[in-house]
Formats: structure tokens, C-alpha cells, sequence
């Protein structure tokens, strides 16, 4: 075996399997001293990694967490970010006249005219019979028709992280508004949707061609983190859908990327760099034509081993 | 397929009943590493102290959802992964430039290095998170490509490339500190 071939396998192999080299390592220094450097480098990553995993002591992290740790039913915070305005108006509305009837104020003995704010109270979102049975709403979301108040209560189960049908009242909503061919509505409940169900690889992947074909001022920064989002989970997919939809996802991430990059040339560059690197990365591990991502990949960091 | 440890279980199974104690004993036994897991996640340090930090609050909130009969360590590097996932998204979404990322450590740099474990931790953070999560599950964890691939949910064939383009890149990053051997390869060509 001559030096260049033994050396490319030591780039490669695992260490366990530098033996099956050891009859040409025993005659050769240079590939020697190569094997034992990596070796020896093997190590330091080793050390490097335990380095940082022991550099905190557990005890002072669970001080913290004790600290921060809230009960998992705690209201969140965002729970009224689904509304918009018009919609936020039957929230609040909804919820000033819970107030009172639970007795949010008390009036001042001698002075029935004060009133003094009790400890405020949670008021629980109510839904009404609109969208009590989802299932039932399945045939109107398809076909775009649920009634108006259908939608509102719908909204408010949406809003509540604490409801288990959270997913599905998103998920009806979603459909709806594109059965409707809404498209402002349907990016709405879309976010939300990748936000509440971050593994859904196919809402990602949705939203971040909708985002490449509708650049509004975030929509390239959008598309971008929505091809990211879902090549994370594109693991999903298999097969020919795996290879066709991670393939628009990486073609997509390096266009949005290179928009911003020529906006943000100082910033973005590393993030430009990175989407072309991974689409090349994809392309060979893929073994799908090159030409395009390794043109990407020299545009981006002039470097002409793009192209080994 | 792996198997739970008994261990884990009784202290699973004793934290969920209340126990303290069990689950300060689980948390220590897993804590290095789910530190180790979100830097290789992450590739970068500070903010794999976030993570780590974060994901011990989680794993304390949402133990009571842990299957005690399936291995722990399946569940926390899941949850790890979703840890990571929502804070590059939340990072990502307020800080959309990534200006902390460590760099690839060039020759020169890597000679201002004191040491060769951080020096070495700084080229394998440089790697891309697919390339770190691989190598970290094969090489340092001991699995084959095929149950990397699972748990990945990525083509084997996919794992076996990155195997290769990550230990590439990471052995040629961190021999090039070596000047000495940098040129007696030079010269034997």
C-alpha cells in the first residue's frame, strides 16, 4: 500500500482500526508519526469534551434550577399572543367580566363608589360549545367553511398551552385558513403551529418555502430559520422524499442566506458560508450532481476546495 | 436495542414518587453528560451552559412523563436535542447572527493555545452539529453507524459520510499545529 493511500484511510478510519495499517506503519516514519499524532490528538478531544462536562458542579446547577424551576402548570407568558387585535378585544372582554363575577374588585366599606383591586386571579379561558368536539370541525376546516365563532373559540383553545388538544385545534385552523386560500392567516397559524410542534418537519418545510416565495422584511431571515428548523427534523422523511425535500430545503437555505449576506455583509457571512457548506455536504453524502452547490460553496468562501 | 439500567430505574421510579434524594442521585449520574451532549449540540460553549442548565430544569419538570422501563439516556439526549433545538430557535430569532461562533483554529492561533484539550475541543465544536453528533455517538460513545442512524433518523449511509468528512476535518485541524510533522509530510511527497 503507498503512503498516500495508508495516509488517506489514517484521516478516516476509526483509531481501533489503525491495526490493519500496522504492517506498512512498521516501515514507514512519516505515516507512523502521523497515526501516533492522531492518536495522541484523539485524546485531546476526549479530554477536551470531559473538560468541559465536569467544569460545573452539579450541586451549584441545582441550586439554579431550584431557582428557576416553576410548576409546569404555571400560566405562560405568551398565552395571549395568538390574538389579534380585533380578536384580543373578546379576550379581554371574556375575561373583565369573569373578573367581576368572581369579584376581582371590592367595593370600600362607607364608599360604595371605590373600588379596590383584589389579588388578581387567573381567569380560565372559556370555550364554548362552538369547538368543543374537533372532530366534528374536521369536514368544515377542509373545506374552509368553519363558522366565525367556530374560528374564535378555536383561537382560544390555540392560546392555551395548558390544553391537551392544543395541537389539533392549531392543526384545524391551519388547515382552514389555506382551504380558504388565506394566506395571512395561514402563516399565522403555521408559526404557531412550528412553534407548539417543533418536530413537525412538514410545517417547517412548508413555511419556509412559503417564506421563499414571499420575502417580506423577515421573509428571507424567515425562510432561512424555517429550512433550518425543518432540516433538523428532516429526518423524518425517508427514501426519495427524504433526499427530494431535504434538497429544496438546502437550495432554499442558501439562497435566503446569500439575500441576507448581501444585505448584512459583515454578519451574515458565516451564516452563508455555513448553508452552502451543508447543501455541498448533503449533495455528496447524497451523491447528487455538484455542480450547483459547489458553485454556492466557491461563492461564498472563495475556496476552491469546494470543489475536491 | 439498549436496555434500561437498573439503577436508573429504581431512581427514576423513586423520583417520580417524590424522592429527593433519587433524583439528586439520577441528576448526578447524568449531569456531565447532558453537558457533554449539549455542547456537541451546540459547538459552543456558553451557550451549552444554557442549554445544560436548562435541560437539567426540564428533565426535573418532566420526569414524571419518563417511561422507567425504557434506558434514560435515550429520553435525556432527546430531551437535550429539544433543549438545544428552542434555544438556537429562540437565539436565532433575537440574535440572528451568529457572532460567538468559535472559529476553526488556524496554525497561529492554535500556537496561543495554552492548552491541547481546549485547543482540541475548539476544532471539534468548528465541525458541523450533524458531523459532532456523529462522531460523538460513534467514536466516543461506541455505537454503530446503523444505530446512530436511528436514533439520527438519517440514511446509514448518510452517517457513514459524516463519519468520514468529520474525521477528516477534525484530525487535519488539529495535526496542523504541528509544524514538525506538518513538514516531514510535506517532504516525504
Amino acid at each position: 500500500m503507498t503512503c498516500t493511500k495508508v495516509q488517506e484511510q489514517l484521516w478516516e478510519l476509526a483509531i481501533e482500526d489503525f491495526d490493519s495499517l500496522e504492517p506498512h506503519l512498521g516501515q514507514c516514519r512519516e505515516c507512523a508519526a502521523l497515526a501516533a499524532a492522531i492518536r495522541e490528538e484523539q485524546q485531546s478531544v476526549e479530554a477536551g469534551l470531559a473538560e468541559f462536562a465536569s467544569a460545573v458542579p452539579l450541586r451549584e446547577a441545582l441550586v439554579r434550577a431550584r431557582e428557576l424551576k416553576q410548576p409546569a402548570s404555571s400560566p405562560a407568558p405568551a398565552r395571549w399572543k395568538m390574538l389579534d387585535s380585533g380578536l384580543h378585544w373578546v379576550a379581554i372582554a371574556a375575561a373583565a367580566a369573569a373578573a367581576l363575577s368572581v369579584g376581582l374588585y371590592t367595593t370600600v366599606p362607607g364608599n360604595p363608589a371605590a373600588m379596590v383591586p383584589q389579588m388578581p386571579v387567573e381567569v380560565p379561558i372559556t370555550v364554548t360549545s362552538a369547538c368543543v368536539d374537533l372532530r366534528k370541525l374536521e369536514p368544515g376546516a377542509i373545506a374552509g367553511t368553519l363558522s366565525e365563532e367556530a374560528v374564535e373559540c378555536l383561537v382560544l383553545r390555540a392560546d392555551d398551552p395548558d390544553d391537551p388538544d392544543l395541537v389539533k385545534a392549531v392543526r384545524l385552523l391551519t388547515v382552514n385558513a389555506f382551504a380558504m386560500g388565506d394566506d395571512e392567516q395561514w402563516e399565522r397559524f403555521s408559526t404557531h403551529l412550528a412553534a407548539i410542534e417543533p418536530e413537525d418537519a412538514s410545517v417547517a418545510f412548508k413555511l419556509a418555502i412559503h417564506y421563499s416565495r414571499n420575502p417580506g422584511p423577515d421573509g428571507q431571515l424567515n425562510a432561512h430559520l424555517s429550512a433550518e428548523r425543518a432540516l433538523k427534523v428532516a429526518g423524518v422523511w425517508s427514501g426519495e422524499t427524504y433526499v427530494k425535500r431535504a434538497g429544496i430545503l438546502h437550495r432554499l437555505n442558501v439562497k435566503a442566506t446569500r439575500s441576507i449576506w448581501e444585505e448584512r455583509p459583515r454578519e451574515a457571512r458565516e451564516m452563508a458560508r455555513k448553508a452552502a457548506l451543508d447543501w455541498l455536504e448533503f449533495s455528496v453524502s447524497e451523491s447528487l450532481p455538484l455542480e450547483a452547490p459547489e458553485a454556492a460553496c466557491l461563492a461564498v468562501t472563495g475556496d476552491p476546495r469546494c470543489e475536491e | 436495542m439498549a436496555q434500561p439500567d437498573d439503577t436508573d430505574t429504581s431512581l427514576i421510579l423513586a423520583a417520580q414518587h417524590g424522592d429527593e434524594t433519587a433524583l439528586e442521585a439520577l441528576a448526578s449520574r447524568w449531569w456531565p453528560r447532558l453537558r457533554r451532549w449539549a455542547l456537541v449540540e451546540l459547538g459552543d460553549p456558553s451557550l451549552a451552559e444554557d442549554a445544560s442548565q436548562d435541560a437539567l430544569i426540564r428533565m426535573m419538570r418532566h420526569l414524571h412523563s419518563c417511561d422507567a422501563s425504557r434506558p434514560f439516556g435515550s429520553w435525556l439526549r432527546r430531551l437535550v436535542r429539544n433543549v438545544c433545538h428552542d434555544l438556537r430557535t429562540k437565539r436565532g430569532l433575537v440574535i440572528p447572527f451568529d457572532h460567538d461562533r468559535p472559529q476553526a483554529p488556524t496554525v497561529e492561533r492554535s500556537h496561543d493555545l495554552v492548552r491541547g484539550a481546549q485547543r482540541a475541543r475548539e476544532a471539534f465544536c468548528a465541525l458541523s452539529p450533524r458531523q459532532r453528533q456523529v462522531l460523538e455517538l460513534c467514536d466516543h460513545q461506541g455505537q454503530s453507524a446503523d444505530e446512530v442512524a436511528e436514533e439520527l433518523e438519517i440514511a446509514p449511509g448518510t452517517v457513514r459520510a459524516l463519519l468520514h468528512q468529520g474525521r477528516s476535518a477534525l484530525r487535519r485541524r488539529l495535526v496542523a499545529h504541528r509544524v514538525e510533522l506538518v513538514a516531514l509530510l510535506r517532504e516525504a511527497r
